[in-house]
C-alpha cells in the first residue's frame, strides 16, 4: 500500500497482518490520523494479538465490529 | 422415485450460476455465499444487525472508534473536528457496502428453494415425498435410517462449510473466480472428496 497514512503510522520494517487488505476495520483505521494507533499496535505490529486475527485463524466468523483488542465498538 | 434426474445442460447451468453470482454481488456488494446466510440466519437475528448499521452510518462509525480509541489508549480526543482538521486525511473511501440483514439471508434461502420448485414445476417434477429414495433406503438400509443418515449427512455438511469457511458457492463458485487459494484448494478437496464418496457407495461419479 502507498496510501498517504502508512508513512506517519505504519513502523519501518514491521510486518503488516495478512488480512488487512480484506478487514473492514483497517479501510476505517486509515481515515483518521488518530485512529492510527490502532494499525502500529496491531496491524502492522503485533497482529497475531488482533482478536479478529485470532478468529479468522481459527475460521471462526468475525463479528463486523469486533475491535482487535477484543472489545466490541458501540 | 426411480427415474433417473434429467440434468439441465452443463452451458445452462453455468450461465445461470454465473448470473446469480453476479446479481448477488451488484445488489449486496458481497460474494455469494450460502452456508454464511444459513449461519446468519439460524443465529440471533438481532446479533449482528447494530454492526451493520454502525457500519452504514459513517459518522456513526467514526464516533465510536474514536471514543473506543480513548478507551483503549487514553489519547486526548478533540471535541469538534473540522472537516480540513489536520487530523483527517483525504484518502479516498471504499464504497460503503449496504448493510444485510436478517431479511436478506432468508430471501437468499427461499429464493434456492423457490428457484428449484419453479424448476421442477417446468419438468413436471415438482410434488412432496416423503419416502426416501430408492437407492438411498438400498445403500443405507430402511426408510428411517436412510432419514436418519442424511440428516446426520446434513449436520456434517454444514459443520463442514463452517470449519472450511464456505460451501461449494463460497469457495468453488466466487472463491475461485476471486482467484482465492484457499478456495482453490478447498474446491479440490470438495470435488475430490465427491468423487471419492460417491465412487464408494455408487459405484461410480456424481
Amino acid at each position: 500500500m502507498t496510501s498517504q497514512d502508512d508513512g506517519a503510522t505504519k513502523p519501518p520494517c514491521a510486518a503488516a497482518c495478512p488480512h488487512a487488505e480484506a478487514c473492514p476495520l483497517y479501510d476505517e483505521f486509515g481515515h483518521q490520523r488518530l485512529l492510527g494507533i490502532w494499525k502500529d499496535r496491531y496491524c502492522n505490529g503485533k497482529y497475531q494479538t488482533c482478536a479478529r486475527f485470532q478468529l479468522a485463524r481459527l475460521g471462526e466468523v468475525i463479528p463486523t465490529t469486533l475491535l482487535p483488542n477484543g472489545k466490541m465498538l458501540r | 422415485m426411480s427415474t433417473p434426474v434429467e440434468y439441465w445442460p452443463f452451458w445452462l447451468g453455468a450461465l445461470g450460476l454465473t448470473a446469480v453470482s453476479i446479481a448477488y454481488y451488484a445488489v449486496t456488494k458481497r460474494p455469494l455465499g450460502v452456508s454464511r446466510s444459513y449461519d446468519q440466519v439460524l443465529r440471533d437475528p438481532r446479533s449482528d444487525s447494530d454492526s451493520e448499521r454502525l457500519l452504514s452510518d459513517q459518522a456513526a462509525m467514526e464516533a465510536a472508534l474514536l471514543l473506543a480509541t480513548q478507551e483503549e489508549f487514553g489519547l486526548e480526543i478533540p471535541k469538534e473536528q473540522p472537516p480540513d482538521d489536520e487530523s483527517r486525511l483525504t484518502l479516498p473511501r471504499r464504497p460503503k457496502r449496504p448493510p444485510m440483514y436478517f431479511s436478506h439471508h432468508l430471501s437468499l434461502l427461499l429464493g434456492l428453494l423457490l428457484g428449484g420448485a419453479v424448476s421442477a414445476s417446468i419438468t413436471g417434477e415438482l410434488g412432496l415425498r416423503w419416502a426416501a429414495d430408492a437407492q438411498y433406503v438400498r445403500h443405507l438400509g430402511g426408510s428411517g435410517a436412510a432419514w436418519v443418515v442424511l440428516f446426520l449427512g446434513g449436520l456434517l455438511l454444514g459443520f463442514g462449510a463452517r470449519l472450511g469457511g464456505g460451501c461449494t458457492s463460497g469457495h468453488a463458485l466466487t472463491g475461485t473466480s476471486r482467484l482465492s487459494r484457499t478456495s482453490w484448494v478447498a474446491s479440490f478437496v470438495l470435488f475430490a472428496a465427491g468423487v471419492i464418496t460417491s465412487h464408494l457407495v455408487w459405484g461410480r461419479s456424481p
